[in-house]
């Protein structure tokens, strides 16, 4: 009788612990805002800094998702502008992925280990024993708990241990590195526009960026959040 | 913490003052001739008594090994029976406490002065004078000067990457990519300079290693991130502190965006110091970033 009784308190437990956890997920996984070239859900912008007060944390991931949704903006803008960069930037672009190919290899060799490691655990090996060893290649308790929670299946983990992380990071710095100077383009067009409107460069880019903002239909669907500024990423604000 | 406020209870500088041969020609006093003008091998006994017990040729004598503030002097012969006191140190007019130290071929008076990091900028007359058991004194002065020049300096370019979640396929849902950012990354450290005119045993008050201010600078995303900055020195030999928020941060114009954080502690010392900073963590949008460049140094010769 009193074993039926641990055995029902336990999966009650248990039912909580996972009703907590779907809604967790839930809440994680809700659609902040969306266009036509993605979404961003919740679990994107999230500030999971447990230091920060309630108002510091909403301003974090009201920043977070600031800066996606530019991100969107300047990419679409540089389409429909078909801008190019010039062969004098794209060698500077190029000498500088050139100089940062340790730090490729590096950063690759650590998000390696860290995907490798969640695929053991994944697999069923004991997570405390794989620590030291990631503790050598500087990879912290808390960087694989944040690894784990991003790849919660082991197609996940597979996928991630298999993927070319020199030639991912090398991509990524080719990407920041030629956004700067996309940015550079973008704001010459402001800054003619303002020109031929004769209309400050503050009011030129806000225009600027509701044109692109309007083109791939971005929209704030949580209405915790808001949509960002449309100056300020060109001019200074 | 423990060491360096025992470091301030000890004497900033010792100063190694020297009996040694000195031709201040200003303490001979006028001589008998008669006894001058003879060479000394040619002199008879009362001649030798009369000049033995001459208190000028005394004077003369003690002058001969009178203090100096110089290392680079004889010592004095203390089988001769000179013993010297000090007459007194004076520092900037006030009067500081000194020590002798005897058992070896020199005279020695450490001064006491208080803490190096206590002097402002600026020059600082030390003057110290000795007097034989005779009464016989001397004295000398030596300058300190303390100088704040213009900051050390030393940079360098951080590549951030760090981890960031993309929307990925219906089929395979989330993945996460790489993105990458580099930063500049520049230490300002302050330091004053402290010389001697005179000897200044082991020179380790040469380097006073002050606050630090590091700055990292780039474009949105921007990093929150630490900063420890180690000192090591000949009397603090090993000093960490950790630096916060700066209370006068380095400016930058749009689109740069600079954050600053600044610290310190007031006693670092040494001969040839060296601050090595780290820069640690370093996270873009909550995710722990991957940076190389993460850390400068400075060294001070």
């Amino acid at each position: 009788m009193k074993a039926t009784l641990n055995l029902m308190m336990l999966i009650g437990i248990s039912a909580a612990g996972y009703a907590a956890m779907i809604a967790d997920g839930a809440y994680r996984d809700r659609l902040v805002a969306q266009s036509d070239t993605g979404k961003v859900l919740y679990r994107m912008i999230a500030c999971d800094d447990h230091l920060l007060s309630a108002a510091d944390c909403h301003a974090c991931e009201q920043q977070r998702l600031a800066r996606r949704i530019h991100q969107k903006w300047i990419a679409t803008a540089a389409k429909m502008y078909s801008v190019v960069l010039t062969t004098d930037e794209q060698a500077i672009v190029a000498q500088k992925i050139s100089a940062e190919e340790g730090h490729f290899r590096a950063a690759a060799a650590h998000f390696h280990a860290l995907a490798s490691a969640a695929l053991d655990i994944r697999c069923g090996k004991d997570r405390t024993a794989l620590l030291p060893e990631l503790a050598k290649q500087g990879v912290t308790p808390q960087e694989l708990d944040l690894e784990l929670l991003h790849l919660p299946t082991i197609a996940d983990a597979e996928r991630a241990a298999a993927t070319d992380y020199v030639s991912a990071t090398r991509e990524s710095a080719r990407e920041y590195n030629t956004r700067l100077y996309v940015l550079q383009h973008l704001q010459a067009i402001v800054r003619k526009r303002a020109l031929d409107e004769r209309v400050p460069l503050d009011v030129a880019e806000e225009s600027f960026w509701s044109e692109i903002a309007r083109a791939i239909h971005t929209r704030i669907v949580d209405p915790a959040f808001s949509m960002p500024e449309r100056k300020g990423i060109l001019v200074s604000p | 913490m423990k060491r360096l406020s025992s470091i301030r209870r000890i004497p900033g500088v010792a100063l190694l003052l020297v009996a040694a041969a000195l031709s201040a020609q200003d303490l001979v006093p006028y001589a008998d001739q008669s006894v001058v003008s003879k060479e000394a091998w040619l002199w008879n006994d009362d001649e030798r008594i009369a000049a033995r017990f001459d208190p000028v040729k005394i004077r003369e004598r003690a002058a001969a090994v009178a203090p100096t503030l110089s290392s680079s002097s004889r010592a004095p012969d203390e089988a001769q029976g000179l013993r010297y006191m000090a007459g007194g140190c004076r520092v900037n007019g006030a009067t500081v406490d000194y020590s002798y130290s005897s058992g070896t071929a020199f005279g020695r008076y450490p001064l006491r002065l208080t803490a190096i990091s206590n002097f402002s900028d600026g020059n600082v007359s030390i003057t110290a004078k000795a007097c034989s058991g005779t009464g016989v004194c001397a004295q000398n002065s030596a300058n300190m000067n303390r100088f704040t020049p213009s900051p050390g300096t030393a940079s360098s370019t951080i590549y951030a990457t760090w981890l960031e979640e993309d929307e990925g396929s219906e089929e395979l849902g989330p993945v996460y990519i790489p993105r990458s950012a580099s930063y500049s990354h520049g230490i300002r450290q302050l330091y004053t300079t402290t010389v001697f005119t005179c000897s200044e045993i082991g020179e380790s008050s040469h380097y006073q290693v002050k606050d630090s201010l590091v700055t990292i600078s780039g474009q949105d995303p921007m990093p929150v991130w630490g900063s420890t900055v180690e000192v090591r020195g000949t009397i603090s030999w090993w000093i960490s502190y950790r630096l916060t928020e700066s209370a006068n941060p380095v400016g930058c114009t749009f689109p740069v965006i600079c954050s600053s954080k600044a610290g310190g502690v007031a006693g670092a010392f040494g001969y040839a110091p060296s601050v090595h900073e780290v820069v640690s963590p370093f996270t873009i949008d909550g995710q722990a970033a991957v940076i190389t460049n993460g850390s400068v140094d400075i060294t001070f010769q």
